[in-house]
């Protein structure tokens, strides 16, 4: 098992982050969410502890801790004084080799998970985005979040679980991220001491391979619960070891970082067209997406709103970004780099993602002297390959509670306003 | 590393002539540098039908200064990588700038040159409203953002500054006229002015350019009005129907407290414990036990006006009786018998090493100083107040809590289908029904 640790003594706390290798692609086709609500039962006691007694003793320690479930992995964290990390080894090692499974915890966890999946399917914005998501996920794995599926869940046995625990979380598939007020060589002795003997139970069957995440492309209207509507482009994103990632990140802010990057300032700050407008990432061992996106008030065409966001697409792909634009990224960068300094849990959590998608820690460490060495003709290329209709979904949605005939109504009350 | 003796790093203090105090934390290790100057008002202005507004009124003062393109003001600082804008906070407008060390002068010239002339141009103020009606229509669509704006109403009534919503057919009445006067009379000392800057700058650099700021603040033209009563509800429960939703969202309430309340510290133990984490009582019996949420919080916010005490939470609409009657025998042992002292131990410990883990960066450390500041307090007494956090013992955190929960009245509100949720609130009094989508001028009185 692998520790990384990002030495940092200004401030007494330490960030201590177990990451597992356990994410939407490892879950089982009819178990769907199996991964988070094991995450969930990684809070119900293990061999030396009980349930619940993990947060009551970080709390004790006057620390905070909590999970989540990515696409990819699984991160169990804990933020110390720094005086604590050796209780949080040991912790942390004893429900990772130990967990107690028992079907009553698994009775009220599954609840639990159950009422926060309904939590979010009952907020309108995140049920349209689960249903976007779905709809061009293509059947991938990557296409249905790790929130999963209420009926999978239900069907979810306490053997289901064991089976999940036997396969993702074994020494091989776990890694460790410790940033803060600690030495390598204190992470080094607390890891052997905890960790050090932890070996799998049995050899491990080669995992189904899973293919990459190709969302739909062409166009497409959909009716879903946002208030209001919008227009948004996904572009595929190739798996991140064929990515030229430096340049995605740089493109990424050219185009939706502040007020004045090239798609707000398109269709926010010079023309009006939008109240609202960016772009997000979604990005996978397994690829991704790179969605760009405007929000209006109706009425209004979406023909025209989305014609201006594939010219400014289309002029980065044919023209590459200016040399003062490119400047801007980099420097942009910097000052969030420093920012993140200040910050043990935001560099644990930066560490793990860059390890996560790429394998590589150093891709984070190294990214500023990345960012510096790309050019206009590298963004030039990567824009050409995202922005191009065949890999691009362009997406006109509609807020289901809007009717055809508001459209007039709403044009009749701006003209009599004026 | 030795355990902490003291909470706060050295921050150096200066206090000016004209009344305003200035603080400067260095840390030289991290090249950025982020700095403020923050005067007394910002949404405590607000009063009935200007929920929003002084948000907005900070936007249009953060457009730019006069005379300057206000799009090619922005391009300006984000090609620097500078943060310089107005925010409203609960009690006060704070004028702030961040950027890397390197442009701090540049940096603190585009602050003094906005807060001395705004544009406050009528034109951006429409892109304003209309930014705040496109988010405001999708956020308050949304039942775990709408059941936050319940309590406050009902707790203190529609004329509180506290109480009021920024909705989107409020936010589309509000004129430039209201905001543009909000935002000229924001800088003004009407209270105590404060200043802070912190990171990768000397304590000399650090003073100077704060004089800077700080000569900027004109003398008060009025006082800070003063704050209304709270008039509650005459409504006990509530309903705010949302049909074909599957579950409740519910959030109960009583009067709070206000900033520097002299029982803050057994406070902050006695809602930690109630429902401040994943061991708390509320959260162990409602979820942990039964399973019954995925989520239910005690929230009890400090600012300079009066805020409501609140317990939060949301379960399936099958659910509701059972997990009011959990909660009400939950909060009616709390004030009966207190809370034991494990409990006690458990969330001293927690909060006393909690707090510093917030406060790593110069601007988390100075903002939670000047927040305390603000509310009347020193530095020798923000010291004591963490001290006093292992000196509070399990009776005084009970008392803390009988002061909250009271005689166990609390205003009931409820997010749901109303065919569900009135059968299940109905014993609880007086109920209000009224639709999800009601701006809040048709909210009950």
């Amino acid at each position: 098992m692998r520790f990384i640790v990002a030495a940092d003594h200004a401030c007494p706390v330490a960030a201590v982050g177990l990451w597992a290798m356990a994410g939407v692609p490892d879950e089982p086709e009819d178990r769907r969410g199996i991964a988070h609500l094991f995450e969930h039962m990684m809070f119900r006691g293990s061999a030396n502890v009980g349930p619940q007694e993990h947060s009551r003793r970080i709390e004790a320690l006057g620390g905070k801790y909590n999970a989540g479930t990515g696409i990819d992995a699984t991160v169990y964290y804990d933020t110390v004084p720094s005086e604590a990390v050796e209780e949080v080894f040991r912790l942390e090692a004893d429900r990772f080799r130990h967990l107690a499974l028992t079907g009553e915890n698994l009775d009220v966890e599954r609840k639990v998970v159950l009422e926060e999946l309904h939590v979010y399917e009952n907020q309108p914005m995140v049920k349209a985005m689960r249903q976007i998501h779905r709809r061009i996920g293509q059947g991938h794995p990557y296409g249905l979040d790790p929130l999963g599926r209420a009926e999978d869940l239900e069907n979810t046995t306490r053997d289901d679980l064991e089976a999940f625990y036997r396969t993702c979380y074994r020494p091989e598939r776990v890694f460790g991220v410790v940033a803060g007020d600690v030495t390598g060589e204190q992470v080094r002795e607390q890891a052997e001491r905890h960790f050090g003997d932890w070996q799998a139970e049995a050899e491990q069957a080669p995992a189904e391979p899973v293919g990459p995440f190709r969302p739909l492309t062409g166009e497409l209207a959909l009716r879903v619960p946002f208030q209001v509507p919008l227009i948004a482009a996904v572009h595929r994103l190739a798996p991140p070891a064929q990515t030229d990632r430096a340049a995605l990140k740089v493109l990424a802010r050219l185009i939706a970082q502040g007020r004045t990057s090239l798609i707000r300032e398109a269709l926010v700050e010079r023309t009006h067209l939008c109240v609202q407008a960016g772009a997000l990432m979604i990005e996978g061992r397994h690829g991704g997406a790179l969605v760009t996106f405007g929000a209006f008030l109706p009425p209004g065409s979406f023909a025209r709103r989305r014609r201006v966001l594939r010219e400014v697409c289309g002029r980065l792909a044919a023209n590459g970004p200016d040399p003062d634009r490119l400047a801007r990224c980099v420097k942009q960068a910097r000052s969030g780099r420093a920012d993140e300094q200040y910050d043990p849990q935001r560099r644990m959590f930066q560490l793990g993602v860059a390890e996560t998608l790429t394998g590589d820690w150093r891709t984070y460490e190294n990214e500023l002297d990345e960012l510096a060495k790309v050019t206009p003709d590298r963004v030039r290329a990567l824009a050409a390959e995202l922005f191009a209709a065949d890999s691009t979904l362009e997406l006109d949605v509609t807020p289901e509670r809007m009717r055809w005939w508001m459209w007039p109504v709403g044009i009749a009350s701006k003209l009599w306003r004026r | 590393m030795a355990p902490m003796k003291t909470l706060l790093p050295p921050i150096e203090i200066a206090r000016e002539a004209d009344g305003a105090t200035l603080l400067c934390l260095a840390r030289r290790d991290v090249p950025r540098c982020a700095g403020w100057v923050s005067c007394a008002g910002g949404q405590l202005l607000q009063r009935r039908g200007q929920g929003g507004l002084a948000g907005m009124a900070a936007d249009l003062f953060s457009e730019g200064p006069a005379g300057i393109d206000p799009l090619a003001w922005r391009r300006e600082l984000e090609q620097d990588a500078i943060t310089v804008d107005v925010q409203a906070a609960p009690g006060e407008w704070i004028g702030r700038l961040g950027c890397l060390s390197e442009d701090l002068p540049l940096a603190a010239d585009r602050l003094a040159a906005l807060l001395a002339g705004p544009a406050l141009d009528a034109d951006r103020w429409k892109q304003i409203v209309r930014r705040y009606r496109g988010s405001m229509t999708e956020q308050l669509a949304q039942p775990t953002t709408m059941i936050r704006q319940l309590p406050p109403r009902q707790v203190l009534g529609p004329d509180h500054p506290n109480a009021q919503v920024p909705h989107a057919k409020v936010v589309a009445g509000h004129r430039h006229a209201d905001a543009a006067a909000m935002a000229r009379a924001a800088f003004q000392r009407r209270g105590p002015v404060l200043a802070a800057i912190g990171g990768d700058v000397s304590a000399d650099d650090g003073f100077d350019l704060l004089r800077t700021l700080t000569a900027l603040v004109a003398p008060a033209d009025a006082p800070l009005p003063p704050e209304p009563p709270p008039i509650p509800s005459a409504a006990d429960v509530w309903a705010m129907d949302l049909p074909k939703t599957t579950q409740a969202f519910v959030a109960l309430s009583r009067a709070g407290v206000r900033a520097g309340d002299p029982d803050r510290v057994a406070l902050r133990l006695a809602v930690r414990i109630l429902g401040g984490g994943l061991t708390s009582r509320l959260m162990r019996r409602v979820r942990g036990e039964m399973g019954q949420t995925y989520g239910i919080h005690a929230i009890l916010p400090e600012q300079p006006a009066l805020t409501p005490f609140t317990v939060q939470t949301y379960t399936r609409l099958d659910n509701l009786p059972r997990m009011l009657e959990l909660i009400d025998a939950t909060l009616a042992e709390a004030a009966d018998e207190g809370f034991t002292d494990e409990e006690a131990d458990t969330a001293r410990r927690h909060l006393h090493g909690s707090l510093p883990l917030g406060l790593t960066s110069p601007s988390a450390v100075l903002g939670y100083v000047t927040d305390a500041m603000r509310a009347g307090l020193t530095l020798d007494e923000i010291e004591a107040d963490w001290r006093a956090i292992l000196l509070t013992d399990a009776d005084a955190i009970g008392a803390a809590a009988r002061r909250l929960i009271g005689d166990g009245r609390f205003h009931l509100a409820v997010i749901g289908p109303a065919e569900s949720v009135l059968p299940a609130v109905a014993q609880r009094g007086t109920v209000a029904k009224f639709r999800f989508r009601d701006p809040p001028d048709r909210w009950p009185g």
